[in-house]
């Protein structure tokens, strides 16, 4: 125990512990005794609350959700399909099938694309991916800097009009009036002649 | 809530897709976020969250109950995230378990006023390294006891403690810079 106000290097590692709370009645009971004699150890547990208290607070930014699930699923249907090896073991993903998860969602995003298009056919409320929706898919490569994002979209005469979603695709339109396939085909080889900055790119 | 997880658990490990739908959403949000503070990148935090409960959905039947399944969920999400940092390019390693010394760490009241800012902690947070960030996310997020933590970064629980002594002074001296840089 500290004595005269010395530090006490174990009650000191327990600190954090004391201010979260999840400490044994014992060393709880030490801590405080501590605290007491001890005027930088009291400073200390102010500090580590006020740390505690804004690491609780952070934003939480968009987790998957929904669409996190769904890709889970079609990972484990698949793996049913493949008939995992009985051995016990846990399948390890690797990253080879990124390019299929995100091709699933392009598969999602291009039926919710079909489905928008039957509604206004059908008199249907009109959606987002009109004449100006997003003709285009792509994901940059974390390294990329805005600067090289800004020029790989101006080159390809695009511009975002969607996203990211929580796999980081974006949504990309023509910086031109309408749609026309040449011109959408044109913008994907620019696009992926950039293949340091743009890591993903398909027709929407 | 223990009791119903070992049963959603119980009940994905014969193949219940509900019990995961369940699972998915309880835990989906605490994992996830233990995954990104760890990796700094929030497309791998969603992969690596992918292959971690893939791996619950697969080894369900494998939990034996020895720990909490909150315990046991995170120290999967521990070491896929690990991996994941290991398969990254050496130009993008972080280190792994680093026991640095931070010296001539200022007083704590020094850095009090900069632990009020929320911006700045977590500036300073982002700043650790992946062993130290993953203790006090651990510590201070989800309010684990030292025991526990250790379970979920495999690791003893002096070297629980040490890290967060190191993560503390780091901490307090990055705090008590961006104040004398007048950033607050």
């Amino acid at each position: 125990m500290a004595e005269n106000g010395k530090r006490d290097e174990e009650l000191d590692l327990l600190l954090p512990w004391y201010v979260n709370g999840s400490l044994s009645a014992e060393e709880r009971t030490a801590v405080e005794a501590y605290l007491e004699s001890n005027v930088q150890a009291r400073e200390e547990v102010a500090l580590l609350s006020a740390m505690r208290q804004n690491v609780k607070e952070q934003p939480l930014e968009n987790s998957p959700g929904d669409l996190g699930l769904q890709r889970l699923k079609r990972e484990i249907k698949r793996g049913d399909q493949q008939q995992a090896p009985t051995t016990g073991k846990v399948v390890a993903i690797s990253s080879w099938w990124r390019p299929l998860a995100v091709a699933a969602c392009l598969a999602v995003v291009v039926q919710a694309g079909v489905m928008i298009s039957v509604s206004d056919r059908t008199g249907g409320d009109v959606g987002i991916a009109g004449v100006n929706g997003p003709v285009l898919q792509v994901t940059f490569a974390p390294t990329a800097t805005e600067q090289e994002i800004r020029e790989v979209l101006q080159s390809a005469g695009t511009t975002i009009a969607d996203g990211p979603t929580a796999l980081g695709i974006y949504g990309l339109r023509l910086l031109a009036p309408g749609n026309e396939s040449a011109n959408i085909e044109e913008a994907l080889v620019k696009l992926k002649a950039r293949g340091d900055v743009v890591t993903f790119a398909e027709r929407n | 809530m223990a009791q119903e997880d070992q049963e959603l658990l119980a009940r994905m490990a014969n193949g219940d897709q509900t019990a995961l739908d369940e699972f998915y959403q309880q835990y989906e949000g605490r994992v996830y976020r233990f995954i990104r503070s760890k990796l700094n990148d929030s497309f791998d935090a969603a992969d690596v969250l992918n292959e971690v409960m893939f791996e619950v959905w697969r080894s369900a039947g494998r939990f034996e109950g020895r720990s909490a399944v909150s315990t046991w969920v995170l120290g999967i999400a521990h070491h896929k995230a690990i991996d994941r940092i290991r398969r990254r390019k050496p130009g993008e390693n972080v280190e792994l378990d680093p026991e640095i010394a931070e010296d001539d760490a200022p007083n704590p009241a020094e850095a009090l006023s900069a632990a009020q800012n929320a911006k700045q902690v977590r500036h300073c947070v982002d700043q650790l390294s992946e062993a130290h960030r993953s203790v006090v996310h651990l510590a201070f997020f989800e309010d684990l006891p030292y025991g526990e933590i250790a379970d979920i970064v495999g690791c003893p629980e002096g070297t629980v403690k040490t890290r967060m002594f190191h993560a503390k002074k780091a901490l307090m001296k990055c705090l008590a810079g961006l104040k004398e840089m007048g950033l607050l």
